[in-house]
């Protein structure tokens, strides 16, 4: 993906310019920072646990200000700067879904992913992707397997209709109704704890 | 919207470019759930710089956002700032007012109360009112003599010299008379009688009045019977000659009146120049007429010429001579002629002997002031003090007797004050 080359692109010895940079309040430090991490941030521990755009985005400005705001206490070492603003996301969005009421099976799921995530310094970026596609399995193991052999050709394997269609031996116009309804089968179940 | 058309529209939404908006056919769960297996396909998130540096309450960056909101703030500051100021100042007003209220306006009134006057700043002390009737006879004297033009000082020399040098300037009839008029008058007479009366009272010692060249025999009340009886039997005719500078004759007019206390006598001019005067307490009285110098005659016991001429009622001047600027006086008798030796003193003790009434009015007023304020003795003394000057004036004399029995009355002398009532009721 983009953001993970974009990450990828910054050494550590970047970041601890940048980290050094942050911790004398240089704003152009919080546009590189932002612009190096803000959209990774916002589609892989974000978006996946709170997928509402506007609660999402909300979310994301107030991960990079809660850092800035305690950017002196971050000691840089071997890890990224990621991972600690990935656990600030992640607590922000267990917050969020508290103060929704929406959704309270969502807030529960939510703080059971926070709990089972690893922490800050023992995770990287291949770690996230796991987790978060442990969390799409256990939802999509919940739900009809006809819904989720439809999710997963179409969404996780990137097939197209047609081809989606064909393997499930129905029609591109079933198979459309069919993702449709397994979308919203799946929304129901995830997280799914 | 059936399930059909909305999953053709998801469809063609996944087949679309990757972040672009989900449509609106499409179920919020649906692209909830495609954008947690596909965080990818889902926008770029609508978060910039400033957004996060809003949300910043502290840090470093908290202390650097950007200029314009630190101009803002400053804005506002400065506007707090002013209305602080407003505060301060109307407090400060405040009080200033109050300091005025509070330290002024008692120093004020302070000054106001040692400003005014009290009982003893009112009533002056008896030898203030002395000072101020002194001050009093002092001003209406130099008024008197203001008004009163006396002689020229060559006056008094040229009567001599009219009387050795100049003789045609008199009538030798006038001159052959003067035996005559030399004869004691019913005046002399009655001066005479007064002498044998009892003395006068003692003069005030604040005033310096000579009450030897003024008859005030006559006041007394038991003293008209004894003068004005000779004078009224013979109702004599003064006349006077006075030498007119300018030539003009003036008539001096005097007529005698003998009241009940003393002889009056009223004089008028036609020359322009004279004036009479009316002396109700038998003082001697005085006539002029003249244009430019007066000329003063005198009654008959202040040593003016009297020439008895019977059915004339007035008295004439005659100018003899233009030439002639003096006065010829024909003196009587030496008694006479003594008392005329200053007739600027005569008209002098005349003129305070007048206005003594005047000045005793304002002494009771000044000793009951002195009685309300309870000031006994000095009120008891000013009365006998100044009781003397007021025996020709019952009404003046019996007020004073009635000040005394107050007087005496708050000093505990109350048989005194009885006698002293007595005698005001006499009067």
């Amino acid at each position: 993906m983009s953001q993970a080359s974009v990450t990828s692109a910054m050494t550590l010895d970047q970041e601890r310019i940048l980290v050094a940079r942050l911790k004398n309040g240089d704003r152009s430090a919080l546009s590189d920072i932002y612009q190096h991490f803000g959209e990774k941030i916002y589609r892989e521990a974000i978006l996946p646990r709170l997928p509402v755009v506007e609660l999402a985005e909300d979310v994301l400005a107030t991960t990079f200000a809660r850092a800035m705001e305690k950017i002196e206490q971050f000691k840089i070492d071997d890890k990224s700067i990621f991972f600690w603003l990935r656990r600030i996301a992640i607590n922000l969005t267990m917050d969020q879904h508290r103060l929704t009421t929406r959704d309270k099976k969502i807030e529960e799921k939510s703080k059971v992913i926070a709990e089972i995530a690893p922490q800050g310094e023992r995770t990287d970026r291949r770690s996230e992707k796991i987790e978060t596609r442990e969390l799409v399995e256990e939802s999509l193991a919940m739900i009809n397997p006809r819904y989720a052999e439809a999710l997963r050709l179409r969404l996780i394997q990137d097939l197209d209709r047609i081809e989606c269609a064909e393997k499930l031996g129905i029609t591109v116009g079933n198979f459309d109704v069919l993702l449709y309804r397994a979308t919203k089968a799946f929304r129901d179940k995830y997280p799914p704890r | 919207m059936t399930i059909d058309e909305k999953s053709k529209a998801l469809m063609e939404w996944l087949e679309a470019n990757q972040g672009e908006v989900p449509p609106a056919e499409v179920e919020p769960e649906v692209i909830e759930a495609v954008y947690a297996l596909r965080p990818d396909l889902a926008p770029k998130p609508a978060v910039d710089v400033s957004m996060i540096l809003d949300k910043i309450e502290s840090g470093p960056f908290a202390d650097n956002k950007n200029s314009s909101d630190t101009v803002q703030n400053n804005l506002v500051s400065l506007a707090k700032a002013r209305k602080n100021n407003k505060i301060w100042g109307s407090l400060g007003l405040f009080a200033a007012a109050a300091m005025v209220l509070i330290v002024v306006v008692p120093l004020k009134d302070n000054e106001a109360v040692t400003r005014q006057p009290s009982f003893q700043q009112e009533i002056p002390p008896p030898e203030a009112v002395e000072d101020d009737q002194s001050q009093l006879y002092d001003q209406n004297q130099l008024e008197q003599e203001a008004d009163y033009e006396p002689l020229p000082e060559q006056t008094t020399p040229a009567i001599q010299g009219s009387q050795d040098a100049a003789p045609s300037t008199v009538q030798p009839e006038q001159r052959q008379e003067e035996p005559a008029v030399s004869q004691p008058t019913p005046r002399a007479q009655s001066r005479s009688a007064s002498d044998n009366m009892e003395p006068p009272p003692n003069p005030a010692p604040q005033y310096e009045i000579d009450f030897e060249g003024v008859d005030l025999a006559p006041s007394t009340p038991s003293a008209p019977s004894a003068q004005s009886a000779p004078l009224s039997s013979e109702t004599e005719i003064i006349e006077m000659d006075v030498f007119d500078e300018s030539g003009a004759i003036g008539e001096l007019g005097g007529e005698p009146n003998y009241g009940e206390e003393g002889l009056s006598f009223q004089g008028y001019g036609s020359g322009g120049g004279g004036f009479g005067y009316s002396s109700e307490g038998g003082i001697g009285s005085v006539s002029t007429v003249d244009n430019s110098e007066n000329t003063s005659g005198r009654s008959a016991d202040s040593g003016f010429s009297r020439r008895g001429k019977p059915q004339s009622s007035r008295a004439r001047t005659e100018a003899v001579a233009p030439e002639q600027e003096d006065v010829e006086f024909v003196l009587e008798d030496d008694e006479l002629m003594a008392g005329s030796e200053n007739r600027e003193e005569q008209s002098q003790e005349a003129s305070t002997a007048r206005l003594s009434s005047e000045e005793l009015q304002v002494i009771i007023e000044s000793i009951v002031e002195l009685i309300r304020h309870e000031q006994f003795s000095e009120a008891l003394n000013a009365t006998q003090t100044n009781r003397p000057l007021a025996v020709h004036d019952n009404e003046l004399l019996k007020r004073l007797w009635i000040q005394e029995s107050q007087a005496l009355t708050g000093l505990g002398r109350l048989d005194e004050a009885a006698q002293a009532l007595i005698e005001a009721e006499k009067l």
